[in-house]
């Protein structure tokens, strides 16, 4: 953890587009996330999160298990933990998941509406870029918050 | 089917345990037992540490690429760096004796990475891409 301190370090995961590497995913993840020094509970957040962001890349971006794959990229510095989900599937608007307005909430659940509800309750960021086709990506930042550590805020 | 996986990260003994679980669960999930599993973790953690501690001499602002391929009889590793690299024909087979009295003399992790796998081979092309290409056959008559 200490060393860890000091600059930022980068880590890259590129996996086939299937379920059954979610588990590897959590994994790599959380013991990435442990390494920089959260707490289990966050860990466990963050760990949610990025299956959820997976999830939804294998479910709706691409059209079936195992034709591409998921990029992650996990950058960890002295205050916080960056984690960046790719895929070059279809994309879909973020904008028309953020309105207030139920019925299309619910409409838009099926396609992954309440995954990003889910990870922006876990996260404390979280943003999109999207280039259908040519690169999706989810953008998602935890702050190690330190206890009794006033300079970091949230 | 061809499953294709890529890992990429620093190049610091401290995260030797995030590629050992990540080769443990690829080995597992391409069908190997558990000794095979053990063997394959094994000799890529020794394909890394020769990255961290000759390619990089100890530099931890540097980064160590694993490429993992799953096909149907074989599971494949590629270890690669942008280091200073080596003359695999210079490290020949370490007198174990040596190794016992002097602890660490080096050639031991190239002959073991050899005895834990069936091929090794070595791509050298220093300060561009050295790669370690590692092969292991999945033999299903043992692995039901």
């Amino acid at each position: 953890v200490e060393m860890l301190a000091q600059k930022e370090k980068q880590f890259e995961l590129k996996i086939p587009n299937q379920t059954d590497n979610l588990d590897l995913i959590r994994d790599f993840v959380g013991k990435v996330s442990g390494k920089v020094g959260f707490t289990e509970d966050d860990i466990d957040k963050i760990r949610i999160a990025v299956d959820e962001a997976c999830t939804n890349v294998i479910k709706h971006a691409y059209e079936q298990e195992g034709e591409d794959h998921i990029g992650i990229i996990i950058k960890i510095d002295y205050s916080k933990l960056t984690i960046v989900v790719t895929d070059r599937g279809k994309g879909f608007n973020p904008k028309s998941l953020e309105l207030p307005d139920m019925e299309t909430y619910l409409a838009e659940l099926r396609v992954g509406g309440l995954g990003i509800y889910l990870m922006k309750t876990l996260m404390d960021e979280v943003n999109y870029t999207i280039k259908p086709g040519v690169g999706n990506e989810v953008r998602m930042v935890k702050y190690l918050v330190k206890n009794g550590d006033p300079t970091i805020e949230k | 089917m061809i499953e294709q996986f890529h890992l990429q990260l620093p190049s610091h003994t401290d995260f030797l345990d995030l590629i050992r679980d990540f080769i443990s669960k690829l080995s597992d999930y391409a069908g190997f037992g558990e000794e095979d599993v053990y063997k394959i973790s094994l000799a890529v953690d020794e394909a890394c540490t020769n990255v961290i501690r000759h390619a990089y001499n100890e530099e931890d602002a540097q980064r160590i690429d694993m490429d993992v391929e799953i096909q149907a009889e074989q599971f494949i590793v590629i270890v690669s760096d942008s280091g200073r690299g080596f003359d695999p024909d210079k490290i020949g087979e370490p007198d174990l004796q040596d190794y016992i009295i002097r602890h660490k003399v080096g050639g031991f992790g190239l002959y073991l990475m050899k005895t834990l796998m069936d091929t090794v081979e070595f791509s050298i092309e220093p300060g561009v891409r050295n790669a370690v290409r590692m092969v292991k056959s999945l033999k299903k008559d043992l692995n039901p």
